[in-house]
């Protein structure tokens, strides 16, 4: 699968809030949607041009503290947030 | 208008009109910050794009330095510029952006800019002086910009032609009109901005009927700031500021007016003024860390060069060049500048004046090119004119 931020989205990262916390604005909707600095590591990486997997393995090892299992099961629902939200989609083709 | 009547009047309209705000969509990172809150990176960018401007306002901070302020040679490149915002949007994460000048329409990249901000969704003001706008460029406008969230700023300082064009030149308040008849036409909402100075303070009475005429929505009413003496001959009298704002609230209808126009001293100035602190108690409107900007935004001069705000830019305290640095070195490196250190008032004798919660000692910019240092207040403070009649102490 390979993800990219919704055309209408503004990202916003606060680094002195409770240790790091991004914003998304959706521009067109008025939603938002608030995430952790893990969040934002994630959301750095979609590009619309690499695959989920692609970035899993790239994001994995800066979390040595956490093992795969877990860090999956994290990363997933983030992700599944975003799209269900519709912050994130699916990118054709 | 008694003076007593218009001081009650503007101070009830300071103090007690809510903060507009229409960026909703925000409020999801506002209702999150703490009270004191420090932003690691500033939210917001007043950009002057360009040192060109096709008029020369007597007014204008930059109309004492001409050949130095008007001249473009050392203005960014496109690609400069690109680069620069790219960086403010994708790394520092800027939400919104004023473009400024000079006249932002005399850029010669001015539309490739702007739909690549618009491009990455980041609020946009544009500050212009509207002579130049017409069909075409309020078509472009109108499909580039949201007016959710964007909006265009108009600088009028005048309800007529004698006034306005005594400040801006022979036959600029004609192309401003036209301007906004244009835009109204194009159902596009503009704000109209005017520096009040002692030649439109007495016509601002004349403004509202103006704005139903062209159906302005906001006025933004700056305070009129000398960069030389040479510009004296237009600061206005404290007390004709409250009387023409005054009848400027009264002549109003249905359009938003800006509300930080006062400062406190103008208010202590007068015994009714400090009767009406002392008896009404109004809530502190100044910036919680004795800093009236809590790092949220800064201006990007048009060679690259960055300040805390165009006061700072007219006096030469630069914070960095974005040719020589990045951003990120920069601002960094902020906390070694004197504007952005904590003031020690507690050494001052303002640490003993019962009005200090709400002057905040007021503009750092002007302490330091007044003192050179941030913990003193500034040249309008009443107690340190040092007249007996000012005598704050309790």
């Amino acid at each position: 699968m390979i993800l990219k931020l919704n055309k209408n989205v503004l990202k916003r990262y606060e680094h002195n809030l409770n240790g790091g916390t991004v914003f998304l604005f959706n521009m067109k909707t008025e939603e938002s949607w608030v995430g952790n600095s893990a969040a934002d590591c994630l959301l750095r990486l979609i590009d619309g041009e690499h695959t989920l997997e692609e970035i899993y393995e790239y994001l994995f090892p800066l979390f040595e503290n956490f093992n795969e299992n877990e860090l999956r099961e994290a990363f997933d629902k983030i992700v599944k947030s975003l799209l269900e939200k519709g912050f994130t989609e699916e990118k054709n083709g | 208008m008694k003076l007593e009547n218009a001081i009650r009047e503007c101070f009830e309209y300071c103090f007690n009109t809510p903060v507009h705000s229409d960026r909703n969509v925000f409020s999801a990172l506002m209702n999150s910050l703490p009270a004191g809150y420090r932003f690691y990176y500033p939210l917001q960018v007043s950009w002057k794009l360009t040192s060109s401007c096709n008029l020369r306002c007597s007014h204008c901070f930059y109309y004492t330095e001409k050949d130095r302020f008007f001249n473009s040679s050392a203005d960014l490149t496109k690609d400069e510029a690109m680069q620069i915002i790219t960086n403010l949007i994708d790394d520092v994460n800027i939400m919104a952006v004023s473009l400024t000048g000079g006249e932002i329409l005399l850029c010669p990249y001015f539309w490739e800019l702007l739909k690549f901000i618009k491009s990455k969704n980041v609020c946009v003001n544009l500050i212009t002086n509207g002579t130049l706008i017409d069909k075409k460029i309020a078509a472009k406008l109108s499909s580039i910009l949201n007016f959710k969230y964007d909006s265009i700023q108009i600088s009028l300082d005048g309800a007529s032609a004698s006034v306005h064009d005594s400040i801006r030149g022979q036959g600029s308040f004609e192309k401003t009109c036209t301007a906004l008849k244009i835009l109204t036409d194009f159902n596009i909402p503009v704000r109209i901005a005017t520096a009040v100075t002692k030649k439109n303070v007495f016509q601002l009475g004349e403004f509202g009927d103006f704005c139903k005429k062209f159906k302005i929505k906001e006025i933004a009413l700056n305070r009129y700031k000398i960069v030389s003496d040479e510009q004296q001959y237009l600061m206005p009298e404290t007390e004709d500021l409250f009387k023409g704002y005054a009848l400027l609230l009264e002549n109003l209808d249905r359009t938003r007016l800006d509300k930080n126009f006062f400062y406190v001293y103008d208010f202590l100035k007068y015994e009714y003024g400090r009767f009406l602190f002392d008896t009404e108690n109004p809530p502190a409107k100044f910036g919680k860390d004795k800093l009236c900007h809590s790092h949220s935004k800064f201006h990007l001069a048009s060679d690259g060069k960055i300040y805390l705000c165009t006061s700072a830019e007219c006096a030469g305290l630069c914070l960095g060049d974005l040719r020589k640095n990045s951003f990120d070195e920069i601002w960094q490196g902020r906390f070694s500048n004197p504007l952005f250190k904590q003031r020690l008032i507690k050494n001052l004798p303002c640490s003993e004046c019962r009005y200090e919660k709400w002057c905040r000692c007021g503009c750092a910019v002007e302490s330091v090119c007044r003192n050179g240092i941030p913990d003193a207040p500034t040249e309008e403070c009443c107690f340190v004119k040092g007249s007996k009649e000012y005598d704050f102490k309790t």
